[in-house]
């Protein structure tokens, strides 16, 4: 009874995030969308804002639920890969909402593929007449990431020209990667529950991999795959991996240095490890340009497999919610101007601080004093 | 009082007549700043580093960027050494940026045979080739039409400066 629920409800909310999504095409976008959303998204910003909360606050609430059910030992493996596929099933059908990064991929392919030029030294700008260009947000810069994203954009690249459907071609990839990243999760963690369902439903993966169609996966995928062949002794494999993964968003660099030294290291010390250097590296990234959502994934793959970190577990689990509240005010004035990125700096780190207050309350007080 | 502003008037206009200068479509093209020159020891690396970035690069677009950029940077390698009297390096330089722009030209018409909308490129290469031809076309009022270049202990070499010039500027012809 209790999982028909939670099944219930989650498809009620993918559905109402995919029809959602919609609102946000963009109006020079060669496809139109239904107009009820466009005036919806674009001129009926407070409702649209109140939307996207209510999403998110109830994506987290049955996330919660479904934590709490593992824990008490109330759901089993098979329910929660159910809903996962049904994660990945509804939400393959939605636009990438909140992010154009998607478009970029495709144009960085077209430039590499199509136009046979370098995408280091080639903008999409310069193809004068290049459908994207109408929409595309970010054409007036070279290829952000690494050859080996480039050259895994080949393959949906290949599989379609048509713009629409690329979209979906490249929303593929990433699931396929999301898929592989937490089969590696459910495998490195000994097939557990907790860690599969707390990376694979937490609404800030779900959004940003399944709706926006992020490429963190693909980078977080091979940087496990590297530690799953490192706890293999397979050194070899497991530097190939990373390698991989450096070479897609250049970030697991930082993990380096901990699968050089992983010889002296236990296994929970190289994963602990190397989820602080992540989540550091998140919380850097404001050095070149903003936190970003997304950002966080590289640190959650890791911090999934320590579920006993109960203060790792927290803070993400806060940066998740706060990151996922960062698109309200833009929701709300559809600017990134004036007075978006305060609140964005405040939603941002407000849950973490409170978290952080929380927990060493929690750790200081006398017992009948806690929380 | 009426012939006193008619004076300061005319005294204005000689003034602004024979102040400025007449500069005849001048193009809003810039070079850059060339860095090392032939000369310093370090230019051999800065060629080294030249020959491998061209690895680098592929593509119509990125090919006609590199070479335009590497025509740019000689031709101002060349203006420098010309007016420093290093002839025989100037020569050198100016042919290099002969090859490099012919070659950037000629990327040019490859990416159009391609299908690429080259127009904006075009434009670009247009405005380079003018402002090329506006820095030759002032080292031909400076320089001389032939030197004999003698070095230390070896033979000695006539340098066809204007003839070089003068094919640096049909080349630029686009």
């Amino acid at each position: 009874m209790r999982f028909k629920l939670i099944f219930y409800l989650y498809l009620f909310l993918f559905v109402i995030l995919t029809v959602f999504s919609y609102g946000f095409v963009d109006p020079n976008f060669p496809f139109k969308t239904l107009p009820f959303l466009h005036q919806l998204v674009y001129y009926q910003r407070p409702l649209a804002t109140a939307i996207y909360l209510m999403l998110v606050l109830g994506l987290f609430f049955l996330y919660g639920w479904v934590l709490r059910g593992i824990s008490k030992r109330k759901l089993n493996a098979q329910q929660i890969w159910q809903l996962v596929f049904l994660a990945v099933v509804i939400l393959f059908f939605s636009f990438p909402a909140f992010s154009h990064d998607v478009f970029n991929y495709m144009a960085t392919a077209k430039v590499t593929f199509f136009y046979k030029e370098n995408p280091y030294l080639v903008m999409p700008i310069e193809f004068i007449g290049e459908p994207m260009l109408d929409f595309m947000h970010a054409a007036n810069k070279i290829a952000l990431y690494g050859p080996f994203w480039i050259l895994l954009t080949a393959l949906p690249h290949a599989i379609t020209s048509h713009l629409f459907l690329s979209i979906f071609s490249f929303k593929a990839l990433m699931m396929a990667f999301y898929l592989g990243l937490i089969w590696l999760i459910w495998r490195v963690s000994k097939k557990s529950k907790y860690s599969l369902a707390f990376f694979a439903l937490n609404p800030l993966v779900l959004m940003e991999t399944l709706v926006s169609a992020h490429n963190d996966v693909v980078m977080a995928f091979f940087a496990l795959l590297g530690l799953y062949w490192l706890l293999q002794k397979k050194k070899v494999f497991s530097f190939a991996s990373l390698l991989a993964s450096i070479g897609i968003k250049y970030a697991t660099i930082v993990l380096l240095p901990i699968f050089a030294f992983s010889s002296r290291l236990k296994k929970e010390k190289i994963i602990l490890f190397s989820a602080w250097a992540l989540l550091f590296v998140f919380l850097l990234s404001p050095l070149r340009e903003e936190i970003y959502s997304w950002y966080l994934i590289w640190a959650l793959a890791f911090v999934a497999l320590l579920p006993k970190r109960r203060f790792l577990f927290w803070l993400t689990l806060a940066f998740s919610f706060g990151t996922l509240c960062r698109y309200l005010p833009f929701l709300y004035t559809r600017s990134w101007e004036g007075i978006t990125p305060m609140i964005k700096r405040g939603v941002t780190f407000a849950p973490p601080a409170i978290m952080i207050i929380t927990f060493f309350l929690k750790q200081t007080l006398p017992r009948k004093f806690k929380l | 009082m009426l012939l006193k502003r008619a004076r300061i008037f005319v005294l204005v206009f000689l003034f602004l007549l024979l102040t400025s200068q007449e500069v005849l479509a001048a193009s809003p093209y810039v070079l850059p700043y060339p860095g090392l020159m032939p000369g310093n020891k370090l230019y051999k690396v800065k060629q080294v580093f030249d020959q491998l970035y061209r690895f680098w690069v592929f593509g119509d677009f990125a090919g006609h960027q590199y070479e335009l950029k590497l025509a740019d940077r000689k031709l101002v390698e060349a203006k420098i050494l010309f007016e420093y009297q290093q002839y025989l390096l100037g020569v050198k330089a100016l042919t290099d940026s002969n090859q490099h722009f012919q070659r950037a030209v000629d990327y040019l018409k490859a990416a159009e045979k391609e299908g690429k909308d080259i127009s904006q490129k075009r434009t670009n290469l247009e405005n380079a080739a003018q402002k090329h031809q506006e820095i030759l076309e002032g080292l031909s009022q400076i320089l001389p039409k032939e030197f004999l270049w003698q070095p230390e202990k070896k033979e000695a070499t006539k340098l066809k400066i204007e003839s070089a010039i003068k094919e640096a500027i049909g080349i630029r012809e686009i």
